[in-house]
C-alpha cells in the first residue's frame, strides 16, 4: 500500500470512527464468529460425545470415508482462504477488476468444496448410511451440514459482492464489506480444518 | 409483502424499496428503528407475557391449593407450568431487560442510537415472532392440547416424539430459536453500541454499573444462545426427522441434552438477574445521595459472575448420574459463584449506609431485590452442597429458591426500573402512593407464596406433581401460597391501575413536564429531557468522570461542602435541536420477522408454509438490502428540517455515530 | 424521628420478624406427620446429609439475619422523610446537605471477598468428606442388590440375592421396595423409558433412573417402617402418580418375606371363581402382567409372540439398561409382576391402598391374611384404570381401561388376584 492509498484510508476511516477504532459492522462480525465458535463448539462436542456410541455392526466412520478425497476438497476450501485474502487486498489497492477475479475465484473454489460435500454425502448415503441409520449418521450429517449451510451462505455473500462489483456499486471506499466477508469466509475455513482433524483423521 | 404499506408513498413506483415516514399514528410503531420506542414496545410485550404467564401460575397454584385437587388435568397441569416457566424467562424477564438494555444503553453512553437500528427494530419483532408461536400453542388445535408439556428445561427422551406425541414440543423448539435468534442479533446490536458508540471520554470504567451489567448480559448471551440452538436443533431433528441425536435405542444419552441445556441454561440464569442488579445500582445512589460504594468492585464482581457462570452448569445435574469427582468439581465452583452475589449486597448496603435514604417507589423494589435475593442467594448456597442436593432437587425448596431469586431479585429490580424510568420515558411519574401500595402488596404476597414452599420442599413435595395426597402434610403451606399468589395478582393488578390512572391523569392535566431529572439522578440519560427526545441529546457531551451529569450539577465549596453548582436546567439538554438527522424507519424488520414466524409455523405443520416463510425471508433480506439509506422526500423526526441532507447513515452501523450525525443548519 | 419513636420502630419490626420466625416454627410442628420429609431421615444416608447441611442451614440463617437486619437498621436509622413522593417537582430537595460522598473503601472490599471465600472453603471441605463417604457402602452379611426400575409410571424391583445384576433376578416386585432393617442395599438404578428419580427421603437423597445408563446407589434404614417415595424427576403425563414405598422389615421377617416372594403362584381350583377370574386375566392382562407358574409372556393375547432376548420377567437382557426398544415389542413384564400382589399394602404406582387402614394396626406380613382389602378401589382401576390415574392407554402408557367386563367378570378377576398372596 503507498503512502497516499494509507493516508486516504485513514482519512476514510477517521469519518467512521468509533470509540474503539474498529467499524460496528467489522466489530459485530467479530462478536458474530465469537458465538459462531460456541455453535460449532456444541456441534462438534455433540458429534465426539456421539460417535462412539454405535453398535459393532453400525455403519461407521471407517466404513464409509474417503480421506483422500476430503482431502483434496479440504485442501480447496483452504485455498480459497488465500484467493479471499487476494480479493481483499486488491480491493484495498483499488484494483476493482483483480478483485472481481478473486471474488470470483473464491466463490468457485467454495462452490467446488460443497459440491464435493455433496458428493461425499450421496455416496455415503448409498453406502447405507443417512441421517436417521445411526447416532454417528445423525451427528455426522449434523455437524458437517451445518458447516456445509454456513460456506454455502458464504457462497451467497461473494457472488453478491460480484455482482455489485460489476454493477459498478463496488468501489474501494466499501473495501471493509470485502474485509468483513473476508473474516467470515476465513472462520468458516478455520472450523473446517477442526472437523476435518477431528471428525476425519482422529476418527477414534 | 404488499400488505406493508406506508402512509405516503402512493405515488412512487417501488414503493416498498422508500422508507416509511412519520414520526406519529401505529404505523410509527410499526416501522421505527427507534431505540427507545423498540425499549418501550419491549416492555409493553413483556408486560404483556408477564401477565399471561402470571395467569398461568394463578392455575398452578389453584390446582394445587388443596390435596386430590381436581381444578385442571394432570395433562393440562404439565402444559400449564411447562409454558409458565418457558414464559416468564423467554418472554417475561429477558424482553424486560432488554426493554432497559434498549431505552437505556445508547442515552447512559452519550451515544443517539444504538449500532444498527434496523436490526435493533428486528431483535425485537423477531423476538415478538417467538413469543406468538410459544403462546399459541396453548390455543391451536384446541385448549392446551398442542402446549409444550416437557417443563421448561424438557429434559430428553420424554420430549421425544415417542413420549409426547402433541406438537407441543415443537412449539418450544421451534419457538425458543425464534426468540433466540432474536435475543442473538440484539446481543451483537447492543455490544456494539457499548463498546463503539460511547460519547467523547466515557471510558469502560466511566459507564454506569447498569451499562457494565446489560453489557456483561448481552456477553453471556452471545455465548450461551449458540450452545441452546444446537439443543433446539437437534431435539427438532429428532422430533421432525426422525435423527437419532436422543434414541436411547439407538444408543444416544440423554446426558447430553441436559449438558448442552444447562450449558446454556446457567448464564441464562445471570442473564436474567444481572440486569436487575444493575438497575439496582443506579437506585440505590441515587436515594441514598451518595456515589455507588466500591464502583470498580461492582464492576469486577459482576465481571466475576459472568466468567464464574460458565463453570457451574451441571450443579443442575447432581442426581443426573455423573461421576463423583464431576459433582465433587461443580459443588465446589458453585459455591464459590456466591463471593461476587455477596459483595454486591454488602456493596449496596455500604452505599446506603450513613446516606440519606428516601424510600421512593424504585428505592423500594430496590431493597426489596437485596432482601429478598439474599435469601435466594443463600437457599442456592444450600444447593451448592451436592448432597444436600440430592434431597433438594426437583423439589419445591428449587421452585422457593429460583422464585426468591427471578422474582424476589429480576422482577422485584425490573419493577423498580419502571417505576424509576418511567418519567424519562413518558415525561410524567407514576403514581407514588399506589406505587409504593402494589409494592408492598406483591411483597407480601410474594413472601407468602414462596417462603412457604421452602418448608414445603424439605418436608418432600416435589416439584411438577399435579396434585398431592391428603395424607402426606402439604395442605397447610400449599393453601397459604395460593393465597399469596392471588395477593401477588392483586399487586400486579394495581401496577398496572397506577399506570392506567397515571397516565389518565396526566393526560387530563394537559402533559405537564417533569423535567429531565425528575429523582437528582446520576447518569447520562438523566441530562436530556423527558420524556426522551427522538435524538436523544442536542449535542454530544463529552464525559470527564463517572457519573458526569452529577458531578455537573454539584461541586465542594471550599469548606469541602457538596453544593449545587448549577440548576439543571443549564445542564440538561431541552430537546430543542431538531435538526439532527436520524435513521429513517423500515418496514424490513417486520417483514423479516414475520417471514421468520411463518417458517416457524411451517417447520410445526406444513413445509409448504415454511417455504412460504422462506420467500418472505428472502424478499424482506432482499428489500433491506436494496432499501435505500434514506428516504430523499423523507423529512427529519420533526418533519421540517434536515431533508435535504445528503444521506449520513448510508450503511447502517454508522446512522446512529454521535461523530456521524450531521445537523441541518449549516445546510439551510 | 425521635427517639421514641425510633425506639418503638425497631421494637415493632423486631416483633414482627421474631413472630413470623415463631409462626413458622409453630407451624412446622403443628403441621406435623409429613411421610416424605428430609427433615427428619431414618437411613444413614439421609442422617449424613441432615447432619452436613443442618449447621449449614444455621450458618445461612445467621447471614440471613445480619443482612435482613442490616437492612432494617440502615431503613430506620438513614431514613430521610418528607418530600419524597414531590410529583413532577423539578430538583425537589435541591438544597439539601448532602451526607459524605463515600466512593468506596479497598481494605472493607477485600476483607467482604475474602471472609465469605474462607468461610465458604471450609464448608466446601465438609461437603467433600461428606459426598465421597456417602458414596461407600458399608459391609455385610447381606448381599443383596436390588436393580430399581423406573417406567411409566411405576418402579420395578429385581432382586438379586447373591448380588450379581447380570443374571436373571430371584424375583420380582413393583412399587414396595422390601429391605431388612439397618443393612446397606446397593441399588442399580435404570429406566425402561424416560427419565425418572427414585427417591425415598427419610432414607437417602434422589439418583436420576435415565434410560440407556445403570446408576450406583444405596438404601439403609436405621429403624423398621414403611417409608413413602416419589418420583422426582418429570416423566410425562403421570408423573405426579408415580408413588413408590420403602418397606423395612427385620431380618427374620425379611427372611420370610423372601422366601414367600420366590414361590410361584399356585393355579386356581376348577370351578371357583378364582379360576374363572385366571381365565379373563390370561385374555385380558396377561399380555402385560405376569405371574409366574400361571402366566407367562408367551400369554400375550395367546400368542405366544415372545421376542428374543426377553426372559420371563420381561426384562431385556440384550442390552445394558432394558430398555424398550419401541412400544411394538411390548410384552408381558410391561406392567407390575402381580405373582404377590397381595403382599404389597398399595397398588397402581402406589397411590392407592390395596388395603383399609394399611399398615397401622396390622404387621406388614399380616396383610394378606388379616387385611381388608381395599375392594372398592381395586375393582374401579381393573374397570377403568385411566379415569382414575391420568394415562394414555392409547400408546402404552399407562393401564388400559376394561370397560368391556361385566360385574361378574370383574368380581371373578377380583377373586384370582386375591389368591395371589
Amino acid at each position: 500500500m503507498t503512502d497516499t492509498a494509507a493516508a486516504e484510508v485513514a482519512a476514510l476511516s477517521e469519518d467512521h470512527r468509533t470509540s474503539t477504532g474498529i467499524s460496528n459492522e467489522k466489530l459485530a462480525m467479530w462478536l458474530f464468529l465469537g458465538s459462531e465458535c460456541l455453535l460449532f463448539g456444541g456441534l462438534i462436542s455433540t458429534y465426539m460425545f456421539n460417535k462412539g456410541r454405535i453398535g459393532p455392526d453400525d455403519i461407521g466412520p471407517d466404513d464409509v470415508f474417503d480421506i483422500p478425497f476430503t482431502s483434496v476438497s479440504s485442501f480447496v476450501l483452504l485455498m480459497s482462504s488465500l484467493t479471499m485474502v487476494f480479493a481483499v487486498s486488491s480491493i484495498a489497492k483499488g484494483d476493482l477488476r483483480r478483485n472481481r477475479i478473486w471474488l470470483a475465484a473464491t466463490a468457485a473454489l467454495g462452490a467446488t468444496f460443497v459440491a464435493g460435500q455433496v458428493y461425499e454425502f450421496t455416496a455415503f448415503y448409498s453406502e447405507g448410511l443417512g441421517f436417521t441409520t445411526n447416532l454417528f449418521g445423525s451427528s455426522f450429517y449434523a455437524l458437517t451440514g451445518f458447516h456445509g449451510a454456513h460456506v454455502t451462505i458464504g457462497i451467497i455473500m461473494l457472488m453478491s459482492l460480484f455482482v455489485m462489483s460489476v454493477r459498478g456499486n463496488l468501489s474501494r471506499e466499501r473495501a471493509e464489506t470485502v474485509e468483513i466477508i473476508g473474516l467470515y469466509w476465513h472462520f468458516v475455513d478455520v472450523v473446517w480444518i477442526v472437523i476435518f482433524t477431528i471428525v476425519y483423521l482422529f476418527p477414534q | 409483502m404488499t400488505a406493508v404499506q406506508s402512509p405516503r408513498i402512493a405515488h412512487r413506483p417501488l414503493g416498498v424499496f422508500t422508507r416509511p415516514q412519520g414520526s406519529e399514528g401505529w404505523r410509527s410503531w410499526l416501522f421505527t428503528v427507534d431505540h427507545k420506542r423498540i425499549g418501550i414496545m419491549y416492555g409493553a410485550a413483556a408486560l404483556f407475557f408477564f401477565i399471561v404467564g402470571g395467569v398461568e401460575a394463578l392455575f398452578i397454584r389453584l390446582q394445587l391449593a388443596t390435596p386430590n385437587g381436581s381444578v385442571i388435568g394432570a395433562g393440562t397441569y404439565n402444559g400449564v407450568f411447562t409454558i409458565h416457566g418457558v414464559t416468564m424467562v423467554f418472554l417475561v424477564v429477558m424482553p424486560m431487560a432488554a426493554a432497559f438494555a434498549n431505552y437505556l444503553l445508547p442515552l447512559q453512553v452519550g451515544a443517539r442510537d444504538v449500532a444498527f437500528p434496523r436490526l435493533n427494530a428486528f431483535s425485537f419483532w423477531c423476538f415478538l415472532a417467538g413469543g406468538v408461536l410459544l403462546t399459541s400453542s396453548m390455543f391451536i388445535g384446541g385448549w392446551f392440547q398442542n402446549v409444550p408439556d416437557g417443563g421448561w428445561f424438557n429434559y430428553a427422551p420424554n420430549s421425544g416424539v415417542l413420549f409426547s406425541p402433541s406438537k407441543g414440543i415443537d412449539f418450544y423448539a421451534v419457538g425458543l430459536q425464534i426468540t433466540g435468534i432474536a435475543s442473538l442479533v440484539s446481543a451483537i446490536n447492543l455490544i456494539a453500541t457499548v463498546l463503539n458508540m460511547r460519547t467523547k471520554g466515557m471510558s469502560l470504567f466511566r459507564m454506569p454499573v447498569l451499562t457494565w451489567m446489560l453489557l456483561i448480559t448481552q456477553f453471556l448471551l452471545l455465548f450461551a444462545i449458540p450452545v441452546i440452538t444446537v439443543a433446539l436443533f437437534l431435539l427438532m431433528f429428532d422430533r421432525l426427522w426422525d435423527s437419532n441425536f436422543f434414541n436411547v435405542a439407538a444408543g444416544a444419552d440423554p446426558l447430553l441434552w441436559q449438558h448442552l441445556f444447562w450449558i446454556f441454561g446457567h448464564p441464562e440464569v445471570y442473564i436474567l438477574i444481572l440486569p436487575a442488579f444493575g438497575i439496582v445500582s443506579e437506585i440505590i445512589p441515587t436515594f441514598s445521595r451518595k456515589p455507588i460504594f466500591g464502583y470498580h468492585f461492582m464492576v469486577a464482581s459482576g465481571i466475576a459472575i459472568g466468567f464464574m457462570g460458565w463453570g457451574v452448569w451441571a450443579h443442575h445435574m447432581f442426581t443426573s448420574g455423573m461421576g463423583p469427582l464431576s459433582v465433587a468439581a461443580f459443588s465446589v465452583s458453585t459455591m464459590f459463584i456466591a463471593v461476587p452475589t455477596g459483595v454486591k449486597i454488602l456493596n449496596w448496603l455500604a452505599t446506603m449506609y450513613r446516606g440519606r435514604l428516601r424510600f421512593t417507589t424504585p428505592m423500594l423494589y430496590a431493597v426489596g431485590v437485596v432482601s429478598m435475593f439474599t435469601i435466594g442467594g443463600l437457599s442456592g448456597v444450600t444447593h451448592a452442597i451436592a448432597p444436600s442436593d440430592t434431597q433438594q432437587t426437583d423439589t419445591y425448596y428449587i421452585v422457593a429458591h429460583f422464585h426468591y431469586v427471578i422474582f424476589g431479585g429480576a422482577l422485584l429490580g425490573l419493577f423498580g426500573g419502571f417505576y424509576f424510568w418511567w418519567p424519562k420515558a413518558f415525561g410524567y411519574k407514576l403514581n407514588e402512593a399506589w406505587g409504593k401500595a402494589s409494592f408492598w402488596v406483591m411483597l407480601i404476597g410474594f413472601n407468602f407464596t414462596f417462603g412457604p414452599m421452602h418448608i414445603l420442599g424439605l418436608q418432600g413435595m416435589s416439584r411438577r406433581i399435579p396434585t398431592y395426597r391428603a395424607d402426606e402434610g402439604f395442605a397447610f403451606w400449599n393453601m397459604v401460597a395460593s393465597i399469596g399468589a392471588f395477593v401477588i395478582a392483586i399487586g400486579v393488578a394495581m401496577f398496572l391501575w397506577n399506570v392506567y390512572a397515571s397516565t389518565r391523569k396526566w393526560r387530563r392535566a394537559g402533559r405537564p413536564d417533569v423535567g429531565p431529572d425528575p429523582w437528582d439522578a446520576r447518569g447520562l440519560e438523566w441530562m436530556t429531557a423527558s420524556p426522551t427526545p427522538e435524538h436523544n441529546f442536542d449535542s454530544d457531551i463529552e464525559v470527564q468522570k463517572l457519573d458526569e451529569f452529577w458531578h455537573r450539577k454539584y461541586g465542594r465549596d471550599e469548606t469541602g461542602r457538596v453544593v449545587r453548582a448549577a440548576p439543571t436546567s443549564q445542564i440538561a439538554h431541552d430537546g430543542s435541536n431538531t435538526s439532527v438527522h436520524l435513521p429513517s424507519p423500515s418496514y424490513w424488520p417486520i417483514v423479516l420477522s414475520a417471514g421468520i414466524l411463518l417458517v416457524g409455523y411451517g417447520l410445526i405443520f406444513n413445509l409448504w408454509l415454511a417455504a412460504a416463510g422462506v420467500a418472505l425471508l428472502v424478499g424482506a433480506i432482499y428489500g433491506w438490502s436494496l432499501e435505500p439509506p434514506d428516504d430523499p422526500d423523507a423529512a427529519g423526526h420533526h418533519g421540517d428540517h434536515a431533508g435535504e441532507l445528503p444521506a449520513a447513515d448510508e450503511a447502517e452501523g454508522r446512522a446512529g455515530s454521535p461523530l456521524e450525525l450531521e445537523e441541518a443548519q449549516s445546510v439551510d | 424521628m425521635s427517639s421514641r419513636v425510633k425506639k418503638l420502630a425497631w421494637l415493632s419490626s423486631l416483633l414482627v420478624v421474631s413472630g413470623s420466625a415463631a409462626l413458622i416454627a409453630v407451624a412446622i410442628v403443628v403441621d406435623k406427620n409429613h411421610p416424605l420429609s428430609t427433615l427428619s431421615p431414618v437411613g444413614r444416608q439421609g442422617r449424613e446429609i441432615a447432619e452436613l447441611i443442618n449447621p449449614i442451614f444455621i450458618v445461612a440463617g445467621v447471614v440471613f439475619f445480619l443482612v435482613q437486619g442490616a437492612v432494617l437498621a440502615l431503613w430506620l436509622r438513614y431514613r430521610v422523610s418528607g418530600s419524597d413522593t414531590g410529583d413532577g417537582e423539578y430538583g425537589y430537595y435541591e438544597d439539601e446537605e448532602f451526607p459524605e460522598q463515600v466512593h468506596g473503601n479497598n481494605r472493607l472490599e477485600i476483607a467482604w471477598t475474602l471472609v465469605p471465600t474462607a468461610l465458604l472453603a471450609v464448608i466446601s471441605v465438609f461437603t467433600l468428606i461428606a459426598l465421597f463417604a456417602l458414596d461407600d457402602v458399608e459391609a455385610s452379611d447381606e448381599d443383596l442388590v436390588v436393580t430399581v426400575v423406573g417406567q411409566q409410571w411405576w418402579w420395578e424391583y429385581q432382586y438379586h440375592l447373591d448380588g450379581d445384576t447380570t443374571t436373571p433376578p430371584d424375583f420380582v416386585t413393583a412399587n414396595e421396595l422390601v429391605i431388612p432393617v439397618g443393612v446397606d442395599i446397593p441399588l442399580d438404578i435404570k429406566s425402561r423409558d424416560v427419565i425418572h428419580s427414585f427417591w425415598i427421603p427419610k432414607l437417602n437423597g434422589k439418583k436420576d433412573a435415565v434410560p440407556g445408563r445403570s446408576h450406583d446407589w444405596v438404601i439403609q434404614s436405621e429403624q423398621t417402617g414403611r417409608f413413602r417415595g416419589q418420583c422426582t424427576e418429570f416423566c410425562g403425563l403421570s408423573h405426579g402418580y408415580m408413588k413408590m414405598v420403602a418397606v423395612v422389615l427385620t431380618a427374620e421377617e425379611f427372611a420370610e418375606w423372601r422366601d414367600n416372594q420366590m414361590t410361584p403362584a399356585e393355579m386356581p381350583q376348577g370351578g371357583t371363581a378364582a379360576a374363572s377370574g385366571r381365565e379373563i386375566f390370561a385374555q385380558q392382562c396377561a399380555s402385560c402382567h405376569v405371574v409366574n407358574g400361571i402366566t407367562s409372556p408367551a400369554d400375550r393375547g395367546g400368542e405366544g409372540t415372545e421376542p428374543d432376548g426377553w426372559d420371563v420377567y420381561g426384562e431385556f437382557n440384550g442390552a445394558d439398561a432394558g430398555v424398550y426398544l419401541d412400544i411394538d415389542t411390548l410384552v408381558a413384564g410391561a406392567a407390575p409382576n402381580l405373582t404377590h400382589l397381595m403382599t404389597r399394602s398399595t397398588f397402581a404406582g402406589s397411590i392407592f391402598d390395596l388395603y383399609l387402614g394399611a399398615g397401622e394396626h396390622l404387621g406388614y406380613l399380616d396383610l394378606p391374611a388379616s387385611g381388608t382389602l381395599n375392594r372398592g378401589e381395586l375393582e374401579a382401576w381393573i374397570y377403568n384404570a385411566p379415569e382414575r390415574k391420568p394415562a394414555d392407554a392409547d400408546n402404552f402408557r399407562g393401564m388400559p381401561s376394561r370397560t368391556g367386563l361385566s360385574p361378574k367378570d370383574i368380581d371373578d378377576l377380583v377373586a384370582f388376584l386375591s389368591t395371589l398372596d
